[in-house]
């Protein structure tokens, strides 16, 4: 078991230099049209072959990882500190905030999530901001339930009560007493998020609701290729591994977390 | 029962809170249907203003909001800006086949995960247990459009022996070969659906039994010598049950949400491919009546799931 999230690190790093660094070393532009390379398998010259414009894939996948990124670890950012500050404030106050809280939740759950992001992405088009925004807007609430639990539990122990009779400030108890706390869900649930939020764009992505050209990101890239997957599988198989490897990464190490905050809870 | 009367109280009030909110969406968003060009340039405003009052668009947000409630109740949903057809019956009309996928991979995902979950959690950190939680960390982390495309590619592409699209062949079936070949066509959409909404449940069931398999009345039953079938059968899946049921109640709209791209994908007409053109095309009826009716079945999936919560509750039969 030990030798896994090794492995997931190891695979996690080398996207993510292969998409930060890789341009340095892989020179081809991801833009240039080439009217003699139009879609050619993969070869020497094209390691991943070429799209219907004659654009390199390689560059291409280099290039659309960073918005992937960029917009993974955006929203998770933003939707996990949502789901900690609203859901240690639950915990905190409890009463009728925390009852508008149950009802901001549910209602956000019963909404069907994906029909959201295509209602709001329909209205405005997207750009990297926009979809960081409406991902992270429909991505809080299971950090936030977590969180909320977790701090129902802490609200009780003695300390806390003995800073509220000290009449420490509401905002200072939560930020400096409950949130170190709260730390290993809120990694756990962030990492878990970044490969959610990567699914979630490249969905959007697929369905040609997400980044626009001439930007793109791998969810992009594969959903140019799918009108032509009977004839060249190259250019939608790449963009998929690399959303599969960075997700299945970034799900084995939140899941390696999770044990690891689960075994210090029972020794304590 | 007074607590599932206040339960369903919530629900409409919830119901009521989501169609408030989705109509000022709709109203509030920059392009309209009307504004967004499709329609003749050489139009005169007159007849534009005529076209509105058709729709009702002219008269105020509030009385527009409380008409389409009122006609909510005569399940008359509006007419299509696009096709001109009654809402309710574009809907109805793709209802039963996103319904039938949904419903039918739900209950597979429910026993195939009950039962690796369980296994998992029986098995901790011995191999089962690596193997289990390895598959179900894949199957959470592919995305489910890459996964079709890839079976497309194997099984449709490669090996022509899996309809690449459709819910039907091109030459008409009748009786009972009409539905065998309707099967034939879903293979790939279910199993697709299945793998990916897998990997969470899984995880889910596990975690869940290992809480109860570390609990004093497991200690204190497994101390009885009880055999391992009375174990299962009377502490660990009655105490396992109630969370999963409430879990899947949640889910319906999860699942039907995830049916946008897979339906896209394989070309099948249903709920998700028409909302998805009907918000390309910004047909706010459609749009609007879809996101009801999708509430208002998750809605009922949770009260499905408390009403059979409270029947498996032993303390209500006692009562």
């Amino acid at each position: 078991m030990q030798s896994l999230p090794r492995v997931s690190i190891a695979l996690l790093i080398s996207v993510l230099l292969f998409t930060f660094l890789g341009s340095f070393v892989y020179t081809v532009s991801a833009y240039d049209l080439n009217k003699d390379a139009i879609l050619l398998g993969p070869s020497m010259t094209h390691f991943c072959g070429t799209d219907r414009l004659g654009r390199d894939i390689l560059a291409r996948l280099i290039e659309g990882g960073k918005v992937s990124i960029l917009i993974g670890v955006g929203s998770a950012f933003i939707a996990s500190f949502i789901g900690l500050i609203y859901g240690a404030s639950a915990g905190y106050f409890r009463g009728t905030f925390d009852k508008s809280f149950v009802v901001i939740v549910d209602l956000f759950l019963t909404f069907p999530t994906f029909f959201l992001l295509l209602a709001l992405v329909s209205y405005i088009s997207a750009s990297i901001f926009v979809l960081i925004f409406i991902i992270s807007i429909t991505a809080w609430m299971t950090t936030a339930r977590l969180i909320r639990s977790e701090s129902f539990a802490i609200s009780t122990k003695p300390y806390i009560k003995i800073l509220k009779i000290a009449k420490v400030g509401d905002s200072k108890i939560i930020l400096k007493y409950f949130a170190p706390l709260l730390a290993p869900i809120f990694f756990v649930s962030f990492t878990f998020g970044v490969g959610g939020a990567i699914l979630a764009e490249s969905g959007l992505s697929f369905l040609g609701l997400g980044i626009t050209a001439p930007q793109m990101s791998w969810g992009s890239i594969l959903s140019n290729g799918k009108e032509v997957i009977d004839i060249a599988w190259w250019v939608s198989f790449f963009p998929g591994l690399m959303i599969f490897i960075i997700t299945f990464s970034l799900i084995n190490i939140s899941s390696y977390l999770q044990t690891l905050s689960n075994k210090k809870q029972i020794q304590s | 029962m007074k607590q599932f009367s206040n339960k369903l109280l919530y629900l409409l009030f919830m119901l009521v809170l989501i169609s408030a909110i989705t109509f000022l969406a709709i109203h509030a968003a920059p392009n309209s249907f009307f504004s967004a060009g499709e329609l003749n340039p050489n139009m005169t405003p007159e007849a534009l203003e005529k076209l509105k009052a058709i729709y009702g668009l002219d008269k105020s947000l509030l009385e527009q909001y409380l008409d389409w409630i009122v006609n909510i109740f005569t399940l008359n949903f509006g007419i299509s800006f696009v096709s001109g057809a009654e809402v309710s019956e574009e809907i109805l009309k793709r209802l039963p086949i996103t319904l039938t996928l949904n419903i039918i991979s739900l209950i597979v995902v429910f026993i195939l995960s009950i039962y690796l979950g369980i296994k998992a959690a029986l098995n901790y950190e011995k191999r089962a247990d690596i193997i289990i939680r390895q598959v179900a960390l894949f199957s959470f982390s592919m995305p489910s459009f890459y996964l079709a495309l890839l079976m497309i590619l194997f099984f449709s592409i490669t090996l022509e022996v899996l309809p690449i699209a459709g819910l039907h062949s091109i030459e008409p079936k009748v009786g009972l070969s009409y539905y065998i070949d309707m099967a034939w066509h879903l293979i790939m959409p279910l199993s697709v659906m299945i793998f990916v909404s897998l990997g969470s449940m899984i995880i889910y069931i596990r975690s869940l039994t290992l809480e109860i398999l570390k609990s004093d009345y497991y200690y204190f039953a497994r101390s009885r010598r009880l055999s391992e079938k009375k174990l299962l059968k009377f502490y660990i899946i009655p105490n396992l049950l109630p969370p999963v049921i409430t879990l899947l109640g949640l889910s319906l709209p999860g699942l039907i949400g995830g049916s946008v791209i897979l339906e896209s994908i394989f070309g099948i007409e249903g709920m998700g491919q028409l909302f998805y053109l009907s918000a390309l095309s910004r047909d706010y009826p459609i749009i609007m009546g879809i996101l009801i009716i999708t509430s208002f079945l998750t809605l009922l999936g949770n009260i499905f799931a408390d009403a059979l919560l409270l029947k498996l509750n032993p303390y209500m039969k006692r009562g």
